[in-house]
């Protein structure tokens, strides 16, 4: 027999034998990454800054609770545009229109990141779906049809909508982030650029899937004909990140002129008093606590000192075993200019005070706790006083308490250090700032409540749009005041951005030594040291 | 295991007695420092979010190349120039497994890859100095990034080493592992582009398993790690690896 007839067998069988081999490893890539896939042997970890892309224990716990409590299925549908190209008739420089298109790519990343984490996270109960409005036509036109929003897609808006059986929640891109204009330096003068403060999806988009899963819309009255900032109010001392919260916690919001009705109407489930600048009517009083007391009405109270005006709210919420002082808590030191308004600082830089206290056993604060802070005004928060003995029937806490001496060494975010005064002249003792109550009503089953806080600017847009835990705590008082314990202490980290600081010439030039000399330098000179020393 | 280690060693020094591996590590480094240049001066002039910045980084031009094209450079004399040469029978007689040269090869080309990335990292550390550019770059996506690096070059060394082992050009075996090395990044790419991507089901999960351009996009690249990327990587180098113990072993059939 010759070689070649010999091999020809041996050769098939090799090609066989490997071909086998190779089809086999090939079953065994594709079978193990599809097992890799699947949630017992797939595991994610998070290492990006404050673990953003996992969903915080809070929605884990109540979002998705409440999806499963409830069988209920959410989609989650994003409607994406691209950004256009900058038209100089538009009336917006080039850089800012840049860093707005940039702005809004960001958040529609992040926006699609979070929808899937929501998905992966609430076992696949939150359907997410990203439409390309510009490629994916068909998909988007049937898509908002089903939705039935084809008019508001008419203009190029991106919607991320959530929508449940016949339900659905709307929201504006924009309605998840924050966004702050500063002026930053451009060519010799200074221009408005907008920059993306922090990305807050994750409380927007809780805040609508839980107000999906529930039912009624309880109404929140503001009380006006005092000199109260009407909840429209915009600009950094208005209330309109207060109104945006409490729609976004899925509440009706109104106005009561309690002078011109006179009476509380049936529909008004909470009222909320807020720096009212003048006093209120006897009248007033008397209807407010007539429907408290007999009538299981619910009353959220903030009320700012200020030395021009002093309204004393204390027979509202004086049944419930909580006043308000008269001073602001810092009242022992008084202002060395001689404006007599009490002052913590003698630079007049620090105004805010840190909230060293959360009640962590108060369903309103009891998840807001740990590494999270508030922040109130110093010069006008008024001490909120639990009664020692409270009358049956009664239940009060303390929600939030500061510590002068939890100041100390801190440096405050906005405002710079904190004055630390002499021994001796500050008061070292602790001061509630905020206070919840209850009381049962008879003949009812619901209960009178109350929340105080010590400080209206604590509601105020410019406090709200910084911190975020104050939100929360809003969100969560009154969530606590619908009874709609369910939703309470809902609260969502959010994203802090970063930016990087304008370049100074001199940092540029040390980049481009360093980048561009340095580094390839020392990597050629290696080179030829390698070179030199193999010629030797 | 200590014969892989002696094949690597080997191999290492001839990497670094190469004066085209510094030309390619200067090559690199300089391009990677101006387009990091480039892209911190973007980032301060329009305010965007720094978070972004290590997926922009490593999603760079310059970074792309660099995983794309140093792989089938650096492995395409692995096996081509050792059949042309005739110096591979010589490391077969040898007492070393098949396995234990392929391996070696590959561990020496996967340090070799590194290093020429370490300067870049060292760049992006420097770049927090306050004295350079006092930037706040997270940790976690830096190092999520330069591990996406290491994957994905283990899997394009793989690539190569296994072109390389087809045949006795280093031109063929370069080009080959580059085409496979683009088809593999952006044949998902142009799969999803063109809208041809299932709803759902198996081949949806395992189009979603090999895109890895949406691998640096979606998890590395923000400084999340998915166990189940991570495993497509090492599944698929030891794929091509074994391809290439089988190539290398094909001489004795015949």
């Amino acid at each position: 027999m010759s070689p070649s007839k010999n091999s020809a067998p041996r050769r098939v069988f090799t090609a066989l034998h490997v071909a086998f081999a190779v089809v086999l490893v090939l079953v065994l890539l594709g079978g193990t990454n599809l097992l890799a896939r699947k949630s017992p042997f797939r595991a994610r970890f998070d290492l990006s800054p404050q673990a953003i892309f996992t969903l915080s224990p809070q929605t884990q716990e109540k979002v998705i609770r409440l999806l499963k409590k409830k069988n209920l299925e959410v989609r989650v549908e994003a409607f994406f545009f691209h950004p256009r190209p900058w038209n100089p008739a538009g009336g917006r420089s080039r850089a800012f229109h840049q860093a707005l298109a940039s702005i809004r790519l960001q958040l529609q990343d992040y926006t699609r990141r979070l929808m899937g984490v929501y998905h992966v996270e609430s076992g696949g109960r939150i359907q997410a779906r990203v439409y390309d409005c510009d490629r994916e036509i068909q998909d988007t036109k049937a898509a908002a049809a089903r939705l039935h929003i084809e008019r508001r897609l008419a203009s190029p808006v991106d919607l991320v909508v959530i929508s449940s059986g016949k339900r659905k929640e709307i929201l504006s891109l924009w309605d998840m982030g924050l966004v702050r204009i500063p002026q930053v330096p451009i060519a010799g003068g200074t221009q408005g650029i907008p920059h993306l403060d922090s990305f807050t999806g994750e409380t927007a988009l809780s805040t609508r899937i839980r107000a999906l899963c529930i039912t009624g819309t309880p109404q929140v009255m503001f009380l006006v004909g005092h000199d109260e900032p009407p909840p429209d109010s915009t600009g950094p001392r208005g209330l309109a990140i207060f109104k945006r919260t409490l729609l976004g916690e899925g509440f009706k919001l109104g106005i009561l002129d309690l002078r011109k009705k006179g009476k509380i109407p049936p529909s008004c489930d909470i009222l909320a008093v807020i720096q009212p600048q003048r006093s209120l009517t006897p009248e007033e009083v008397s209807e407010i606590r007539d429907w408290l007391t007999n009538r299981g009405g619910r009353i959220f109270v903030a009320q700012g000192w200020h030395r021009v005006y002093s309204v004393d709210l204390n027979p509202l919420i004086g049944p419930f075993g909580i006043t308000l002082g008269t001073n602001p808590v810092f009242s022992a030191v008084v202002d060395p200019s001689g404006t007599g308004r009490p002052v913590v600082t003698g630079d007049g830089k620090c105004r805010f005070l840190m909230i060293s206290y959360l009640n962590p056993s108060h369903p309103i604060t009891k998840d807001l706790g740990g590494a999270r802070r508030m922040w109130l005004q110093v010069a006008d928060a008024l001490p909120v006083r639990v009664a020692a003995s409270l009358p049956e029937g009664v239940e009060a806490a303390p929600l939030a308490t500061t510590n002068p001496l939890c100041w100390e060494g801190r440096v405050d975010p906005l405002r710079g250090p904190i004055y630390v005064p002499p021994a001796g002249v500050f008061p070292t003792e602790r001061f509630h700032v905020a206070a919840a109550g209850q009381y049962a009503v008879p003949g009812k089953k619901k209960k009178a409540r109350c929340v105080a806080l010590g400080s209206s600017e604590a509601l105020l847009t410019y406090m709200l749009e910084r911190y975020q835990v104050n939100r929360d705590f809003l969100a969560n008082a009154f969530d606590w005041l619908a009874d709609r314990t369910e939703l309470v202490s809902v609260a969502a980290r959010e994203r802090k951005s970063l930016a990087l600081p304008p370049i100074s010439p001199q940092g540029a030039s040390r980049l481009k030594i360093t980048a561009l000399l340095v580094f390839p330098g020392l990597v050629l000179l290696f080179g030829l040291a390698v070179f030199f020393f193999r010629r030797r | 295991m200590k014969r892989v280690l002696v094949v690597a060693l080997r191999e290492l020094l001839a990497f670094f007695l190469s004066p085209m591996a510094y030309v390619i590590g200067f090559l690199f480094v300089f391009f990677r420092g101006w387009e990091t240049l480039a892209l911190a001066k973007s980032f301060a002039d329009s305010g965007q979010d720094l978070n972004a910045f290590p997926m922009l980084y490593a999603m760079g031009l310059c970074g792309q190349m660099m995983a794309v094209l140093a792989p089938p450079l650096l492995t395409m004399r692995l096996f081509a120039e050792e059949k042309r040469t005739g110096s591979l029978e010589l490391l077969m007689t040898a007492p070393v497994k098949d396995w234990e040269v392929v391996l070696g090869k590959w561990a020496a080309s996967l340090v070799f890859f590194m290093v020429l990335w370490a300067p870049t990292v060292l760049l992006l550390l420097l770049l927090q100095a306050p004295w350079l550019l006092g930037a706040h770059l997270a940790a976690g996506p830096i190092f999520t990034v330069h591990l996406w690096v290491l994957l994905a070059g283990g899997l394009f060394l793989a690539v190569g080493l296994f072109c390389s082992s087809l045949t006795q050009n280093q031109l063929i075996a370069s080009i080959s592992a580059l085409v496979i090395i683009n088809l593999l990044l952006w044949g998902p790419f142009i799969v999803a582009r063109a809208g041809w991507v299932p709803a759902e089901g198996i081949w949806r999960e395992l189009f979603s398993q090999v895109y890895i351009l949406d691998h640096i996009q979606s998890s590395f690249g923000l400084g999340l790690i998915d166990t189940a990327h991570v495993w497509f990587y090492l599944s698929t180098t030891a794929l091509f690896l074994f391809l290439t113990v089988r190539s290398v072993e094909s001489r004795r059939w015949v």
